[in-house]
Parts: C-alpha cells; sequence; structure tokens
C-alpha cells in the first residue's frame, strides 16, 4: 500500500549533512586517530543513516525526538549538542519543541539528566545568537 | 591465586598480559558514561607504558561501536585525541605520533 518505498527520499549522507552538517575536517588530529574518525563517519552513514534514518514509516523529525530522548536519557551531552543545534538548524524542531522535549524527559530519566541536558540546549541557544 | 600489574599499579589477575587488559579496561570505560576522565587517564598511560600504539587504540574504538553506539564512539575517539595530543607534548620533539 505505501508508495514510500518507491519515492527516492533523501540519501542517509543528505539527512545527515541536513541534520548535523558535513563532518568537520580533522586537521591536527594524530594521525592513526583522524584515519578512525573518517572510517567511523563513513560507518555512521553506510550502518546507521542510510539503513535505519531513510526507511519509511517514521519521518526525520520524530527520528530525531527519538535520538535526542535517547540521548539525554544515556547521559551523552557531549554528542547531544549537534543534534540539538542540527534539529534547530534543519527546521526540523523549534527552539520551543526543544525545550519541552528536555522538560518532558526529566519525569522519565530524574532531573539531573535533564538539567545537563537544559545546560547543553542553552549554549546552543547561546550560540545561535552570537 | 596469581597477580600481575595495571598499567596503574594496581595488582590484576595473571594470565591476561598488559596489553589485553590495556584493551579491555578501554572498552569497559567507554561503554560507561562519566569515566572520561578515567578514559582519558588510562589511554595516557598506556601509551606511555608502550602497552599499546595508537593505531591499535583508535582500532578498539571503533570495534566497539557497535556496542556501545555512535554517540559514545566519537566521545572516546576526541578522548584518545587529547590523550595522544598530551603523551606528544611531553615528548621531545623529534618522535611525536602526528605523522
Amino acid at each position: 500500500m505505501s508508495t514510500a518505498g518507491s519515492m527516492a527520499g533523501p540519501s542517509g549522507a543528505d539527512l545527515r549533512d541536513r541534520i548535523l552538517g558535513p563532518p568537520p575536517a580533522r586537521d591536527g588530529w594524530p594521525a592513526p586517530l583522524a584515519a578512525c574518525a573518517e572510517a567511523l563517519s563513513a560507518g555512521e552513514v553506510d550502518h546507521l543513516w542510510d539503513p535505519y534514518w531513510t526507511r519509511p514509516g517514521l519521518d526525520a523529525r520524530a527520528r530525531l525526538v527519538a535520538s535526542i530522548a535517547t540521548m539525554i536519557a544515556l547521559g551523552q551531552e557531549d554528542q547531544l549538542r549537534p543534534y540539538l543545534a542540527g534539529a534547530l538548524r534543519s527546521g526540523l524542531l523549534s527552539e520551543e519543541e526543544l525545550g519541552e522535549l528536555v522538560m518532558h524527559a526529566a519525569g522519565y530519566t530524574g532531573f539531573p539528566k535533564s538539567l545537563a541536558a537544559r545546560h547543553v540546549l542553552q549554549a546552543v541557544f547561546d550560540e545561535e545568537e552570537a | 591465586v596469581a597477580r600481575g600489574r595495571t598499567p596503574d599499579g594496581q595488582d590484576g589477575p595473571a594470565g591476561i598480559d598488559a596489553r589485553a587488559r590495556s584493551v579491555e579496561s578501554i572498552s569497559v570505560l567507554m561503554a560507561k558514561s562519566g569515566v572520561e576522565a578515567s578514559l582519558r587517564r588510562h589511554i595516557h598511560a598506556a601509551l606511555t607504558e608502550g602497552l599499546i600504539s595508537a593505531e591499535e587504540i583508535g582500532e578498539v574504538i571503533l570495534h566497539n561501536c557497535i556496542y556501545v553506539g555512535y554517540p559514545a564512539t566519537w566521545l572516546a575517539l576526541g578522548i584518545a585525541r587529547e590523550a595522544l595530543d598530551l603523551v606528544d607534548a611531553e615528548r621531545p620533539a623529534a618522535e611525536g605520533t602526528k605523522a
């Protein structure tokens, strides 16, 4: 019934670029780790963005909410930041929605993780204004 | 029980060499959140003691990606970079790890 499968939507790399932006240059990284970072970027497209983010059945906005909620719950503030900034950059979620999302998580993760995410969100807002 | 020594000088079980112990420590530490300082210190110590190469550390981190997910893997790779930079800064200029 679904026609979504026959429509060529954005590729995993397109979605990654739209939300997170292209992977940053690794200038100044030690060579062995720069090579690993490059492999990790490629693997992230091949094993995460391509097979999951491009699937019909759940739109990119809902997938972004799921990813952000999971990272809040796991306390991964470091990687949460590019996703929060990407939600705004891509227009998939508004500032108000991100604030609600972080607050909503408090009931499930407890306040400390929600507050940690709130600090990251505030830093993203501050950067947007600057 | 026979005891060996970990790179941090603590007693540890024998029967697994220092390099394997280092791989295991990096793996456990990158799987946990909130222990970033320990991960950085361990990688620094393992490199300084010559237990494992920078390339092997990178590969261990990549290998664990499928078990811990991408966010934790990116964080660990960034921490490894900081540890390598620190090792480089402490070395005589002639023999850096940067190519």
